[in-house]
């Protein structure tokens, strides 16, 4: 290939570097580079320009809550996972066969009051019905439990200020924890991924500022325990 | 890494300490908006620790990668909310007088002073290619859009990114911010 046919190339490369090669010419330049040692070569030599473009911008300390937040969120699936690691050996030392014990399972969690049981591809879900509040009387929700995480399917949220969000919380033993924030669509229903339930003893949801809190700043519009 | 990817809460900390600045920074210079920048920052860094981590080295720094899935996530919010780059200048002084006073550690001097020294860079290149530029990475424009936007050829947005880029590369060779 002489060095003006290779050219398009270059180009190719730096606009593929910067995000913004479209396919199907994104996916032929991958393919060519995949082959091409100079355009490996150009791409180790241009890589640190692209990778110092995000310090150009005015580095701005972000807010505390996020790290609070953050590490909030991270401890809370640590501590749920080895409670779940635990909970799986001891369930493996009785040797006994899966679907008995999804059974035992079951029974368990309706006699506990679960309102709704299914199995999965061998994986139990709980469905536990959500409370609505005096602070949002018509909002309803179902939360659903498959192993360690839940999914939240809430209706008739009321409106959010534009610089408002949902946050949903994780309770147990007394101890609450910052989870997931979400925006309900226009008609006020929303569904929310909820991690680190297994265990817990109550989800609920508050109106917070958007990007969330560390701690509830409002009572809950929905409370579903489990 | 390696401890982040094994799921420790304490090798997590000492991560986000390192780059949760940068990242949200970075976000923030996308979105144009605190708040939707501290959930794009939080959406990438629970994404790492979620995902396990699957960082590659060859394919350079850890910042460098960490500050790529904030961007796409930046661009993607951005998207959704169907706005676009708030403003294409390379400065930012009015966001970061917004700010409480930083703390002056010697960290935080060198990303401020290395900031600079970029942006220098930046803002020595003509300005018909730190504008393709800033479309394309800060904007998440493909270069159809910006050439449309800007009225001219594919090639030319193209080859416009490659000059600028080159340049951007070569004063970084002779020393500058490396």
């Amino acid at each position: 290939m002489s060095p003006q046919d290779h050219r398009r190339w270059e180009d190719d490369l730096a606009t593929w570097m910067l995000g913004a090669l479209e396919d199907p010419g994104s996916k032929r330049f991958e393919r060519h580079l995949a082959r091409c040692e100079r355009c490996r070569t150009d791409l180790r030599w241009l890589r640190p320009a692209v990778d110092a473009l995000p310090a150009s911008v005015t580095q701005i300390a972000p807010p505390p809550r996020l790290r609070g937040r953050l590490l909030g969120i991270v401890r809370t699936e640590v501590r749920r996972g080895a409670s779940a690691d635990r909970r799986e050996s001891w369930l493996s030392r009785l040797a006994v066969p899966r679907p008995a014990i999804a059974a035992l399972g079951a029974a368990a969690l309706i006699g506990a009051g679960v309102t709704g049981y299914a199995l999965r591809g061998g994986t139990e879900s709980s469905t536990f019905q959500a409370r609505s509040s005096r602070e949002a009387p018509r909002a309803h929700g179902e939360l659903v439990v498959q192993g360690d995480a839940g999914t939240l399917s809430a209706g008739g949220l009321p409106r959010l200020d534009r610089r408002e969000v949902f946050q949903a919380w994780v309770r147990e033993g007394g101890k609450l924890e910052p989870s997931t924030v979400f925006v309900p669509g226009p008609g006020g229903s929303a569904t929310a991924t909820i991690p680190g339930v297994e265990g817990a003893d109550q989800v609920m949801v508050t109106r917070e500022p958007r990007g969330g809190s560390e701690h509830p700043s409002t009572d809950a519009v929905l409370r579903a325990n489990l | 890494m390696p401890l982040v990817s094994r799921k420790d809460p304490e090798a997590f900390e000492v991560f986000y300490d390192r780059h949760g600045g940068a990242a949200y920074s970075l976000a923030h210079r996308i979105v144009g908006d605190p708040a939707t920048a501290e959930d794009v920052t939080q959406e990438a860094f629970l994404s790492i620790w979620r995902s396990k981590a699957r960082y590659d080295r060859t394919r350079g720094s850890v910042r460098a990668w960490t500050l790529g899935i904030v961007r796409n996530r930046a661009i993607d919010a951005l998207r959704r909310e169907g706005g676009r780059a708030p403003k294409l200048d390379l400065d930012d002084e009015a966001a970061l007088e917004r700010e409480p006073a930083p703390e002056r550690t010697e960290a935080e001097a060198l990303r401020r002073e290395t900031a600079r020294q970029v942006r220098g860079a930046l803002g020595g290149l003509p300005s018909e290619q730190s504008q393709v530029i800033e479309l394309a990475y800060f904007g998440g424009f493909t270069h159809s859009e910006i050439a449309k936007m800007l009225g001219m050829p594919l090639g030319t947005v193209k080859g416009r990114m490659r000059l600028g880029l080159e340049k951007i590369r070569a004063r970084f060779a002779e020393g500058l911010a490396e």
